[in-house]
């Protein structure tokens, strides 16, 4: 009888299983190209991804720039997330009491939908880079406390004992020990976050901006172009996958040194 | 021959002495001294212009070329402002910023100040340029409707914030038509015309200022058939000037000028619409051609109405009660003020007619 190991057929075949998502985006591609003309679709309805590709070719300064723009709102927007979420998290997971006090409050910003809140905070907060900044945070901050609290949650409690019988002291034992045997949880929440960071400032700009990836994506619509607006979406994908990446590649890193 | 290095210190009468340290300090306040001067200079200079921005309803379109023609033209500086025109994202947000003091004007179809004021929103109409809006009913030209009786077995395109099909009981109560004989169906905006062009509907409303040009270049200008809502008694404010109660009790002065750098604005938009475009274009970044844009502000200036002895943007108080009326009628508002509470014709100092 087999071993029943899920990555088998990835271990005996190495290239394969690196090169099979690659090949099934492209299939996936492939339809869409021809898909699209056989359907005498037009290219308001939907552009084919060759359209796309060159006119992000054409107007690649332009996607250039705005992409720089959003991704400034997403970096800062994840940098205040971490910055209040750790506190927080920390306060949480040492004090039950901050746990009763902040888990509800924490669940119920969570299930409010920020494009309701949005236009909102362009009312306080202006036009410029703070609403989508807050709105960036505020998507992103609520899986990276529940990864940072479950992480540390689930060491056992032996262990901790364990370094309390041998005169280690609170600070010793959370960084010697709770802090990296919570990494993988707390990079997870990163992840999320990362994403969640990108839609909420994508979100932000569809609100209320003049330059960014969404407010790109907002102009082509009022001109019914579609094209550039496909063209929008796919460099929003790609800044996303990367910063995704760039947090896995940063965990690797950190789990190595540990 | 040998050159040696000579301390100053060995060299200098002692009483002219300054250590480099004090030297470096002496040198770091000129520097700032001579940086303030010249600051206080140029501050002195620019402090003769007002700041001013004026946010709009949506993002950059032909609608908005005579502001930037005044800007261009200088007679926002000739005026003493320093104008900052930008982009919004509706024209509620235009109106919330200027209530909240972000900005000081808002440029948007006067239809949902007059509704915002009938809501409590402080602020007031004080430039209309356009009033009645220039919508269109936009239907395929294999299925047309160019009239309202056309509507009757119909789907009409409808998304929040259309002004043509929000009030299209106004055309239905003026030409007798029953508005329950067509449907009415709510899309997203972007959805509106590809599911007129995929069939999915009959008809939507499009700006003839906006839409219209960017359709015929895209489609041809024999793909679609048009219902002026306007000629058909659809007659809701457009493009106005709106500023918050607040500012305009504390800078009347700086309102006229407002309006009175916007008028020549318009004349010279009237007077020459290609070069109007030509202008917007240089503070637009768009693949719109030219002919496109300049179709545009020509739309524009067929749609501005100036009443017979009264300056360029002047209020007309029949076009707030029409406004009023087409809102009642769409239970839009609930309840409505005197016309004078939505309006100010007096922020006056006005440049005279020409």
């Amino acid at each position: 009888m087999r071993d029943l190991d899920p990555d088998l057929a990835r271990k005996r075949h190495p290239a394969f299983g690196r090169a099979s998502p690659w090949v099934f985006g492209l299939l996936l591609v492939l339809i869409w190209q021809v898909a699209v003309p056989l359907a005498h679709v037009s290219e308001l309805t939907l552009p084919t991804p060759w359209q796309i590709v060159s006119r992000i070719r054409i107007d690649y300064r332009i996607l250039a720039r705005d992409a720089s723009v959003t991704f400034l709102e997403v970096l800062l927007g994840f940098a205040v997330a971490i910055a209040v979420a750790v506190p927080l998290a920390l306060a949480i997971f040492y004090s039950s009491i901050m746990e009763r006090t902040f888990y509800p409050v924490l669940i119920a910003l969570q299930t409010v939908p920020k494009v309701a809140l949005a236009p909102l905070l362009v009312l306080w907060l202006g036009f410029g880079f703070a609403p989508k900044i807050v709105i960036g945070s505020l998507t992103a901050f609520f899986p990276i406390v529940i990864g940072i609290v479950v992480g540390l949650e689930m060491l056992e409690d032996e262990m901790v004992r364990l370094m309390k019988s041998m005169g280690a002291s609170e600070w010793q034992t959370f960084f010697k020990l709770r802090l990296p045997a919570a990494l993988p949880n707390i990079f997870g929440g990163f992840k999320i976050g990362i994403g969640l960071a990108v839609i909420g400032s994508i979100i932000g700009e569809y609100v209320a901006s003049e330059s960014g990836l969404g407010y790109r994506q907002l102009t082509a619509n009022a001109q019914f172009d579609s094209t550039m607006s496909f063209a929008a979406l796919v460099v929003i994908s790609v800044m996303g996958v990367v910063m995704f990446y760039a947090i896995h590649a940063l965990e690797r890193t950190v789990t190595r040194l540990r | 021959m040998t050159l040696e290095c000579v301390d100053m210190e060995d060299v200098m009468p002692s009483a002219y002495k300054i250590a480099a340290p004090t030297r470096r300090i002496y040198a770091i306040a000129c520097l700032i001294l001579a940086s303030v001067g010249f600051c206080g200079v140029a501050a002195a200079q620019t402090k003769q212009l007002t700041p001013v921005s004026i946010r709009f309803s949506w993002k950059l379109k032909g609608e908005f070329a005579p502001l930037y023609v005044a800007m261009d033209k200088g007679y926002f500086a000739a005026e003493g402002i320093d104008i900052k025109l930008g982009e919004g994202s509706s024209s509620q947000a235009a109106l919330g910023s200027i209530v909240q003091g972000q900005d000081q004007g808002a440029w948007i179809p006067g239809v949902y100040a007059i509704q915002a004021i009938s809501n409590g929103l402080p602020v007031k109409v004080v430039g209309l340029y356009n009033a009645a809006a220039p919508n269109v009913l936009l239907s395929r030209a294999n299925n047309p409707i160019t009239k309202p009786g056309d509507l009757v077995g119909k789907t009409l395109g409808h998304s929040i914030g259309d002004v043509g099909t929000t009030f299209i009981g106004v055309i239905c109560r003026k030409n007798k038509i029953d508005c329950t004989s067509f449907k009415k169906v709510t899309l997203a905006a972007p959805a509106r015309v590809p599911a007129l062009v995929n069939g999915q509907v009959d008809a939507i409303s499009v700006y003839t200022s906006n839409d219209v040009p960017i359709l015929e270049e895209k489609f041809g200008a024999k793909a679609f058939a048009y219902l002026d809502l306007p000629k058909y008694g659809q007659r809701v404010m457009g493009a106005s000037l709106i500023v918050s109660d607040a500012y305009l009790a504390q800078n009347p002065e700086t309102v006229a000028r407002m309006l009175r750098a916007i008028g020549k604005g318009f004349d010279d938009t009237i007077k020459d619409p290609a070069a109007a475009a030509k202008i917007m274009l240089k503070h637009w970044e768009t693949p719109l051609s030219l002919e496109v844009v300049t179709k545009q502000v020509e739309a524009l200036n067929a749609a501005v109405e100036t009443p017979a002895g009264k300056p360029m943007g002047w209020v007309d108080p029949q076009a707030v009660e029409d406004t009023l009326d087409a809102l009642q009628e769409a239970n839009e508002i609930k309840g409505r003020k005197e016309t004078k509470e939505y309006m100010d014709n007096d922020v006056g100092r006005r440049a005279p007619p020409s």
